[in-house]
């Protein structure tokens, strides 16, 4: 059986390698980004159904992703010792539905994770806000491990196709591997294009780049 | 006051002399000049100046007199001939403005001058005419709509029928054809913004043609972007309340043609699905597997094929048509959040009718729905409304359920849902409101499935033994889908045969986030079963078998399943299953053995798979315990094998497969690395696969199909759905009485005799014998032949008795 890939392997790691040593070859003062934009075509976003999907990378795209616990006594105890920014109820009471302080709030933090007992209260606690900036927080129960759960919040990247026919998002740094990056690249790249009503057919380019390097089409 | 009147004739005097003068004298009427010119336009200039004059002339004399009404308002007399010879030359002026750019610069402007001071003076025969002159001058491409747009809005206020007509189809034509080749934004932008601020204004006649306007446009799908969504949805906070209901309607009609273009679709599926599900029982599988000769087998099994085809194909259909729903501007809404709050703040304050607050209160759970919003204050608001004698109460019900998604807690639903239940579900109330309530908690059970409670389920699950037909049946949908989504909630008896015997509803907030490509473990594990199949490529016969139980074998797996009871007959068929896989067994083995080699070169040992495969087995032994048992009496050899055809059985089977995912995910993730990305066809392949899973479940589900949170969004709820439409039993007069009306047109019954001599159309055999001439020979005989007969006749009658009886 033959199976025809649209991207060998051998051009996966050709374009790692590049964008990596294009990184390397002038160092910046903080840690960059790689990047994944995407072109798609045959594609009414006015028409089709927009579509959105998440998936956990293996390995975590964004090291400096912030994550707030809004939890219970026990939660809260635990994220003070594991040195995790957290907020009790006490806190969120203090904001007192004021949408500036829900906004500002919403924007200092990439994602929130919740408690059991707190997570009902929050839409009334906090108002529409954090739905309104797509980070309404994930469940954390006391089972869970609080920093795997970070770890898995922090892997996970979310594809959502708004009204421009192009995306870009986060699939790694450039402190990886190219191992490591390129597993990502694969998985992310699988998952988008799992996503899309004719896949590949939906595809119109691929482009990888790190935030201050120059970009390597990868389709 | 005098002046003017004299002036005014004056001027009329002077107009009909030019007229004499100019027209009558060359013997020329408009029409005529107006084809010559078109001829040669350098020729009749001196004409053309002067109809110009003319015009001109005429049209003070229209805007004084519009002067003068507005400082006397004495009722407008003017004469219609004047009126009519204005329109005449404006129509004219207009048809030959093509020819002379230069000379009738002006002529546009002043027209719509004229309009724009005096159109509620002028007499409506001639505005219509002037109206239909500009239309003709934007047509041709001299005016540009956009300067006249305003004009032609306000034209359509005055109250003139035909005016108003004629301006408003005017638009939308003109509208839709620059917008038909290919569309220019900024002009388009520039027109809209016209009509959103007359949208704006107080005015209410205005403001109601802007929007009937907008809402053409976007029906014709010319103007179906964002900003005229949201201008129509911003339309609903209009102080006016008429605007305001003409806005909500055109959001509520737009969910009802999405609904229509549904439920056609929908019948079409029934249509569909019904067949299916009446070929393809577990039977029909297991015959078509198990009973019969090869050639029938292969039929039925064709046969079956043909069902899982169709269903695809339906699955294609449902996913093109689900976006239908997309052009209702209410998606398109830039901030949903402040809309729905804006609207339910103006619904709790407003004191309109009942039917106007209905409205707004479906737009607002549409909107809910359809964005997720978190609206807490509006359940306990709609509670108020949740009792069995209020009206119109299953389209509230509607909206209550579409207003409940997965973002909402479940506390806030919780006193309304309770309020449903209380309100409609009890011993007393009657059985249609039972049968409406159960249907709601069902379908909001459906979306939050977090609101029920052990206790209530088991209730409410208690109905299905109702006489009544609609309570039992909205009592047993709401048993199914507590069979998928939470068995555990229900006792043993009712829990039936779940797919997944530990679903559980997701906990508020969790989220289930995919960690490779859906599907994919489908993939490896057809590359499994494809790559032995190449393996042994020899022996023909085994793959088939192998590739045929791929295919259908959910239902013989069911059958096992089920059949654990009566062993005897599963024996039985065993037996074959035996027979046949003994002689795979070998190969089998070997494959197993395969898969076991791959797993053990991620893993360290052998002694590690043989605990997988051990798992396996005890996986395995809760499903075909029954088996199991008898393995054990068997010896070791033959257990072995067993067990591994078990193994390799299961890994067909759904559920099996669910329990195996555990293990076997290292194995998978491992192989999706290597594999490197996937291609077209692959996905093509994840894609059939699935379709194939899916109608397996579906076989195994009776049809049920839990639906997705998106599509729950999507999708309106259908007020009449929650009503229960089982049609009642009917007593035996009802009965009668149709089989009566179908006989109707048979007519009463008449004896043949009867019927014959009503007869028309010619005479009959007989009357043509008595007409028959004869030869007097034969009328002789027959003449005598009957006087013999006769005689006899009375010989006869003589021996007869007639009349009363002597003694008596």
């Amino acid at each position: 059986m033959v199976i025809y890939s649209k991207i060998s392997k051998d051009s996966l790691f050709e374009c790692v390698n590049y964008v990596l040593e294009k990184a390397n070859e002038k160092p910046r003062k903080f840690l960059q980004t790689v990047e994944l934009q995407i072109g798609l075509k045959n594609y009414d976003p006015q028409r089709d159904k927009r579509f959105s999907g998440t998936v956990k990378l293996r390995n975590i795209p964004r090291p400096l992703f912030k994550v707030c616990v809004l939890g219970d006594q026990q939660h809260c105890d635990e994220a003070a010792a594991n040195n995790i920014p957290f907020k009790s109820v006490e806190d969120l009471k203090k904001l007192n539905k004021n949408k500036k302080l829900i906004k500002r709030l919403a924007k200092k933090y990439d994602a929130f994770l919740a408690s059991e007992s707190l997570i009902k209260q929050i839409p009334r606690l906090l108002g529409p806000g954090l739905n309104k900036a797509g980070k309404f927080p994930t469940l954390l129960t006391h089972q869970d491990n609080m920093v795997e759960k970070i770890d898995e919040v922090k892997a996970t990247i979310k594809f959502q196709m708004k009204k421009v026919l192009c995306l870009g998002l986060a699939v790694g740094n450039i402190g990886m591997t190219p191992d490591q990056l390129a597993q990502n690249i694969n998985l992310a790249i699988n998952f988008l294009v799992s996503l899309l009503k004719k896949n590949w057919q939906n595809i119109k380019s691929l482009h990888v780049k790190s935030t201050m390097g120059p970009s390597f089409r990868l389709y | 006051m005098s002046s003017i009147s004299g002036r005014h004739a004056q001027s009329e005097l002077t107009a009909e002399g030019i007229a004499a003068s100019g027209l009558t004298s060359e013997k020329l009427s408009l029409p005529n000049l107006q084809s010559k010119m078109k001829c040669d336009p350098e020729g009749y200039e001196s004409e053309l100046i002067l109809v110009y004059e003319q015009f001109k002339s005429s049209m003070n004399l229209f805007e004084e007199q519009a002067a003068r009404s507005f400082t006397s308002l004495s009722g407008v007399s003017t004469d219609s001939t004047v009126s009519k010879d204005l329109g005449d030359r404006s129509m004219f002026l207009s048809h030959v403005t093509p020819f002379y750019p230069k000379l009738l610069v002006n002529f546009p402007k002043e027209l719509a001058i004229l309009l724009k001071s005096s159109a509620r003076t002028l007499p409506s025969g001639l505005r219509v005419h002037v109206t239909q002159a500009l239309i003709l001058l934007i047509n041709r491409k001299i005016v540009d709509i956009g300067e006249t747009l305003e004009l032609f809005m306000e034209l359509q206020t005055l109250g003139d029928r035909v005016l108003r007509k004629l301006a408003f189809s005017h638009i939308v034509h003109s509208i839709r054809r620059m917008n038909q080749k290919h569309k220019n934004d900024m002009k388009n932008r520039a027109l809209q913004n016209i009509l959103f601020a007359l949208l704006q204004q107080e005015d209410e006649a205005k403001a109601k043609r802007s929007l009937i306007t907008l809402c053409e446009l976007h029906r014709r799908r010319v103007w179906f972007d964002d900003r005229t969504a949201n201008a129509i949805c911003s339309a609903c906070f209009h102080s006016s309340s008429r605007i305001m209901i003409a806005s909500l309607s055109f959001l509520l009609d737009y969910e009802k043609i999405e609904d229509d273009s549904d439920s056609d679709l929908a019948d079409s599926e029934d249509e569909q699905t019904a067949n299916p599900q009446v070929v393809v029982n577990k039977e029909a599988i297991y015959k078509a597997n198990n009973k019969g000769t090869s050639s029938s087998k292969k039929k039925k099994q064709a046969k079956l094929q043909r069902v899982v085809r169709s269903m695809k194909k339906q699955q294609r259909v449902q996913s093109e048509n689900n976006n239908t729903s997309y052009y209702s501007p209410l998606n398109h809404l830039k901030d949903a959040q402040g809309f729905a709050e804006k609207l339910f703040s103006r619904l709790q304050t407003c004191n309109e009718r009942f039917e106007i607050k209905m409205m707004m209160l479906k737009v607002i759970a549409r909107t809910v729905g359809l964005h997720h919003l978190i609206l807490l204050n509006f359940y306990p608001y709609l509670q108020r409304y949740v009792q069995p004698h209020q009206r119109d109460v299953t389209n509230l019900l509607a909206a209550a359920v579409q207003a409940c998604h997965d973002m909402v807690p479940p506390d806030a639903v919780e006193p309304l849902f309770k309020q449903v239940v209380n309100q409609f579900v009890h011993d007393r109330s009657r059985p249609e409101a039972i049968s409406v309530g159960i249907n709601v908690v069902r379908e909001i059970c459906l979306r939050m499935p977090l609101l029920m409670t052990e206790d209530l389920l088991q209730d409410l699950v208690l109905y299905k033994k109702s006489n009544e037909k609609a309570v039992s049946a909205a009592a047993r949908s709401l048993l199914t889908l507590f069979r998928e989504i939470c068995p555990s909630l229900l006792v043993k008896k009712d829990r039936g045969r779940p797919t997944n015997p530990k679903a559980r509803p997701k906990a508020f907030g969790e989220v289930s986030v995919a960690s490779s490509v859906p599907g994919i473990e489908l993939l490896d594990q057809e590359d499994n079963v494809s790559d032995d199949d190449v393996e042994e490529g020899s022996v023909g016969l085994s793959d088939y078998d192998n590739q045929s139980d791929e295919d259908v074998d959910p239902g013989e797996e069911d059958v096992n399943c089920e059949n654990d009871g009566d062993n005897a007959s599963d024996n039985g068929s065993g037996d074959d299953d035996k027979i046949d896989d003994e002689c795979n067994s070998d190969e089998e083995f070997s494959e197993d053995d395969d898969a076991i080699d791959s797993a053990t070169e991620d893993d360290e040992s052998d002694g590690e798979a043989e605990d997988i495969v051990d798992s396996k087995m005890q996986d395995n032994s809760s499903l075909a315990s029954e088996d199991d048992d008898v393995d054990e009496k068997e010896s070791k050899g033959i257990k072995r094998k067993i067990s591994d055809i078990d193994v390799n059985a299961a890994s067909n089977s759904l559920r099996a497969l669910k329990k195996l995912a555990g293990a076997k995910t290292e194995h998978n993730s491992l192989n999706t690395e290597e594999d490197g990305i996937l291609s077209n066809e692959d996905f093509q392949r994840i894609k059939e696969l699935k379709a194939k899973k899916d109608a397996r479940s579906v076989l195994a589900q009776h049809g049920f199909k839990l639906p997705s949170s998106d599509q729950l969004s999507t999708k309106r709820v259908d007020a009449a759905k929650l009503e229960a439409n089982i049609r009642k039993k009917l007593s035996k007069e009802e009965r009668l009485a149709i089989i009566r009306a179908g006989r109707e047109d048979r007519g009463r019954y008449q004896a043949k005799t009867a019927l014959k001599k009503k007869k028309t159309g010619g005479s009959s055999n007989q009357q043509k014998e008595h007409k028959k001439l004869m030869p007097l020979a034969a009328k002789r005989s027959k003449v005598s032949r009957s006087k013999i007969e006769k005689k006899r006749k009375q010989a006869r009658a003589g021996k007869q008795f007639r009349g009363r009886k002597a003694w008596k």
